[in-house]
């Protein structure tokens, strides 16, 4: 009788305990050095901006649980480092986007809406979408000496190999108001 | 008998010390927060507040909750703040705060006891009487509860929705409080 009332408790309890965990995942936090330290970056007076895209299938899993490149989508880590020991800079995400040359001059020209993953366009409500949320750089004030870090999204070809990306972050002095626009080709 | 009382009276004694020395920490740790010395205007446009985000069948009411919960929550961080629904209306307050709902996640379970999360993006600026803007950031809320089922799903979204933009309206004054940029303008002589 009580060796029946154990392995119903057991069973209840293991049932709790899969409810608990079914269907969640554990993501690892991608690891971010200081921005001198990657080989693809823009050093500016007062500013160092870095990135490293995730081109490598086994780390988009490792860390995003999914095969981004087969869903159209590259994740590029970036990394602003304000070191300046007096000036503010905005990082304003939405202003943040791709740019390509421009057919006579060969200078960057942004692309219309910014071209970027929109991620609130994806309306499902799974755990690798949080977790894309959750690792998305977000808008930010850069104290002087601080630094941001997060991924932006970057729509790429499907199943194949793709181009060569230019990156357009435009970061704001708050007390003088000017716009340092930081280009990155990767 | 009296051995067993003496012993349950003692433990009632300290429980009831505890919790006491856990309620005058705490009470303690939010009256050494100082409030910024600066006039607010927290524009809550009717746009925002009728916010309502869709996510996987499920329609969060997040304007709604966050026009509730946002001014009671910044109150705490400013000496003085008024809410308006145009920041053409924000008079004479040396900063104007705008949110604007950034993004939402929501996960969901198959189990009726597995706990699910919601998460909410709030982006915040903050511009001075001139329209600069001074500070930028984006807070996080989130709080996590159980599915629910067929008779606990309707009151456990709603909790899950209250709670994390309560915990949204709470980091966003912790972070406008520990602001370098707002703390400076706070410091600044009144013209």
């Amino acid at each position: 009788m009580l060796c029946k009332s154990v392995r119903i408790f057991g069973l209840l309890a293991a049932l709790v305990v899969a409810g608990q965990t079914y269907g969640s995942h554990r993501f690892p936090e991608y690891p971010a050095r200081g921005a001198a330290e990657y080989s693809i970056k823009v050093v500016k007076p007062g500013l160092i901006v870095a990135v490293e895209p995730l081109d490598d299938s086994d780390q988009q899993k490792l860390y995003f649980n999914a095969k981004l490149d087969a869903k159209g989508m590259l994740a590029v880590f970036l990394v602003i480092e304000n070191t300046s020991g007096t000036d503010t800079y905005l990082f304003d995400k939405s202003a943040a986007g791709l740019a390509e040359p421009s057919a006579g001059s060969g200078s960057l020209q942004p692309v219309g809406s910014g071209g970027l993953v929109e991620l609130s366009m994806i309306k499902d409500a799974s755990n690798e979408r949080e977790n894309m949320l959750k690792k998305e750089v977000r808008s930010q004030t850069l104290a002087p000496h601080s630094s941001l870090h997060g991924f932006l999204y970057v729509p790429v070809p499907h199943a194949a190999q793709r181009g060569k990306i230019h990156l357009q972050i435009p970061l704001t002095n708050s007390q003088s108001g000017e716009i340092e626009m930081v280009n990155l080709t990767f | 008998m009296s051995k067993l009382s003496k012993c349950s009276r003692s433990l009632m004694i300290c429980g009831a010390s505890l919790v006491a020395a856990v309620w005058a920490a705490q009470n303690q740790a939010q009256a050494q927060t100082p409030k910024l010395n600066l006039t607010a205007a927290l524009v809550l446009t009717p746009e925002f507040c009728a916010t309502v985000i869709k996510k996987g069948g499920e329609h969060f009411k997040v304007g709604q909750s966050a026009c509730n919960q946002l001014e009671p929550a910044l109150k705490e961080a400013f000496a003085s703040l008024t809410q308006v629904d145009d920041s053409a209306k924000a008079g004479t307050a040396q900063v104007v705060l705008e949110p604007k709902f950034a993004d939402v996640a929501a996960t969901q379970r198959a189990f009726a006891f597995s706990n699910r999360e919601l998460v909410v993006l709030v982006e915040w600026t903050v511009r001075d009487q001139a329209g600069k803007v001074v500070w930028l950031d984006t807070v996080q809320g989130a709080d996590k509860r159980h599915n629910g089922n067929a008779f606990t799903y309707r009151s456990n979204l709603k909790h899950i929705l209250e709670d994390s933009i309560h915990n949204m309206a709470d980091q966003s004054a912790s972070k406008m409080s520990a602001s370098p940029q707002l703390q400076q303008l706070s410091a600044l002589p009144v013209k």
